[in-house]
């Protein structure tokens, strides 16, 4: 091989191939996504920045125009974005500012990268530079992710709630979110409120009975003779006569942490529950917004000029 | 449809009840349990009631409903969601999980298998001792065309020692919600869609057979002999099988 076909190859064909490996990890990170948004949150954007990196490496290299050219970096940066959003690529994950950002430092890194080795110059400096930007930025991101929102219940007198379990009559345009089904009957439960009683002795023409009030209620099942029914955190146990009346049998508390709280959200461990009281929901009683008021004297630099952005 | 068809319908419904009736006992006194959808979080077993909350499974003895008590929890992990059993084994549908676990008074809850995927949730199991089938949101939710989500149905071997094995994927289906079985037959809840109708004769190639347009189809039930139960916004929608592995809509109440 002449001088020139091995500078060519050193120049073009070695980051060529970096690129299309990098390019194959990019598609793979890519293709699970929003796993690594959920779950790895001081990587949540890698695969932005990987991917980006990797496009921009294959573009510069088919371009074959060195980086400072400023016609040609517009044209990688709107190749690079455009396969970042493209409709075939493998997910359609939600994007935020985070991810912009990653991908910018992908391009960025790949860009001196090609750049440097085009001048024949050890590539250093800048991707030092690049994976700094990338350790301040994905730092904070993290940072505002380990702070979760507190959470207080929301309470009733369970004396209320048990007084409120009761036969009513049948109840039109209810929107049922769960079935049950025995013997004859059929049991539509509707999330929260309770569950109305279908007769379907015959199936091609259903009798709707009455409705049985549960606050809170979520399923039923009957056992034998006995329903039960979760509601909030107890089970209510309790027995239907010819599905129009209804005697409670017992009440059990079994659950302990009921509510689901949403992501990054935790019950503030100062809050003590009065006897007699059930939790219905929950209320955020601190949130980010509170926290950036605290923080607004206190914030790091990178908060200061990132995080607070989006 | 056939008047002789519209009576053979008819007669497999007076018959499925009747089916059903005997199981129990004329709607009076019962020992047995009724039919929980693939949803469910509370279920009754073998006269034993267990249930799924905040990650734990509960055993519950009601022997005495005047008194019962939590006899056993098992800490699953808060991924879980749904609970179904084919009898002897609870299966739980988690966020990226299906577990396996079986129960015994001597030894309470014991871990059995699981099968990990990096998805998104909403998970129900259903399965016929054979094989378990399962739905998972795979992709993200917010665009045009699936504005909740897309699910993939998961299909397991459950082998000799009771471990769950993945045998297939059958992808891009919808907005999946609750799941049952009839014969070979896998009758899947999709929101927006209705009924997807697969044949699940040989598990390894589970095949699409077609879409029963009743939506939106919330949670499902098979109650004996092919009648199936959906319910959703409409209302309660009833099939009977008119003939092998084809359903009719037998009735809409809401």
């Amino acid at each position: 091989m002449d001088a020139v076909n091995r500078d060519a190859m050193n120049r073009l064909l070695l980051p060529f191939l970096y690129g299309l490996a990098l390019f194959l990890v990019g598609w793979d990170f890519y293709s699970d996504r929003q796993s690594w948004q959920d779950n790895a949150f001081l990587f949540s954007s890698l695969p932005s920045f990987v991917f980006a990196a990797a496009v921009t490496l294959i573009a510069s290299i088919l371009l074959t125009h060195t980086a400072r050219n400023a016609f040609f970096v517009a044209l990688i940066i709107l190749f690079a974005e455009f396969m970042q959003f493209a409709p075939f690529m493998p997910t359609g994950a939600r994007v935020d500012g985070l991810d912009v950002l990653a991908s910018a430092l992908g391009m960025m890194l790949s860009m001196a990268l090609f750049w440097r080795r085009q001048q024949r110059q050890t590539p250093l400096a800048w991707p030092i530079l690049i994976a700094g930007s990338w350790a301040a930025l994905m730092g904070c991101y993290s940072e505002d992710l380990d702070e979760p929102d507190i959470a207080e219940p929301v309470v009733v007198l369970r004396a209320t709630l048990k007084n409120d379990i009761r036969m009513t009559a049948w109840r039109d345009g209810l929107e049922y979110d769960r079935l049950y089904a025995k013997d004859t009957y059929l049991y539509g439960i509707v999330i929260g409120e309770g569950v109305q009683i279908i007769d379907n002795a015959d199936p091609f023409q259903p009798k709707g009975v009455n409705f049985i009030q549960l606050p809170g209620a979520h399923e039923v099942v009957i056992q034998g003779d006995t329903f039960v029914a979760n509601t909030y955190s107890d089970l209510v146990f309790f027995s239907v006569r010819k599905q129009t009346e209804i005697s409670r049998i017992s009440d059990l508390y079994a659950y302990q942490d009921y509510i689901e709280l949403p992501p990054n959200t935790v019950w503030n461990d100062k809050y003590v529950m009065a006897d007699g009281y059930v939790a219905v929901d929950y209320k955020i009683v601190e949130d980010d917004k509170d926290r950036e008021k605290e923080d607004d004297n206190d914030g790091a630099l990178c908060r200061i000029l990132f995080c607070n952005l989006f | 449809m056939t008047t002789m068809v519209r009576f053979a319908v008819f007669c497999f419904a007076i018959c499925s009840n009747l089916f059903l009736i005997g199981c129990g006992d004329g709607g009076g006194s019962s020992d047995s349990a009724g039919v929980s959808g693939s949803k469910a979080k509370l279920i009754a077993m073998n006269g034993d009631l267990f249930s799924l909350a905040s990650g734990e499974l509960i055993r519950i003895d009601m022997v005495d409903p005047a008194s019962p008590s939590v006899t056993d929890r098992y800490y699953i992990g808060s991924d879980a969601q749904t609970l179904t059993t084919d009898g002897e084994l609870l299966f739980v549908g988690g966020e990226s999980s299906v577990s396996n676990y079986r129960y015994s008074q001597a030894l309470g809850f014991e871990f059995i298998s699981s099968q990990q995927r990096r998805v998104r949730g909403r998970d129900p199991v259903i399965t016929d001792g054979d094989y378990a089938y399962s739905t998972f949101i795979t992709q993200d939710w917010g665009t045009e065309d699936a504005p909740d989500g897309i699910a993939d149905l998961y299909v397991y071997e459950i082998l000799e020692n009771s471990a769950l094995q993945e045998i297939g994927i059958y992808p891009d289906l919808g907005y999946l919600h609750g799941l049952t079985l009839w014969n070979k037959n896998l009758l899947v809840c999709d929101y927006y869609d209705g009924i997807l109708h697969f044949d699940v004769t040989d598990p390894n190639r589970v095949e699409l057979l077609n879409t029963l347009s009743y939506a939106p189809c919330e949670d499902i039930l098979h109650l004996g002999n092919g009648h199936i139960v959906t319910v959703g916004k409409q209302g309660i929608f009833q099939l009977m099988p008119i003939e092998e592995n084809k359903l009719a809509l037998i009735s809409l109440y809401k």
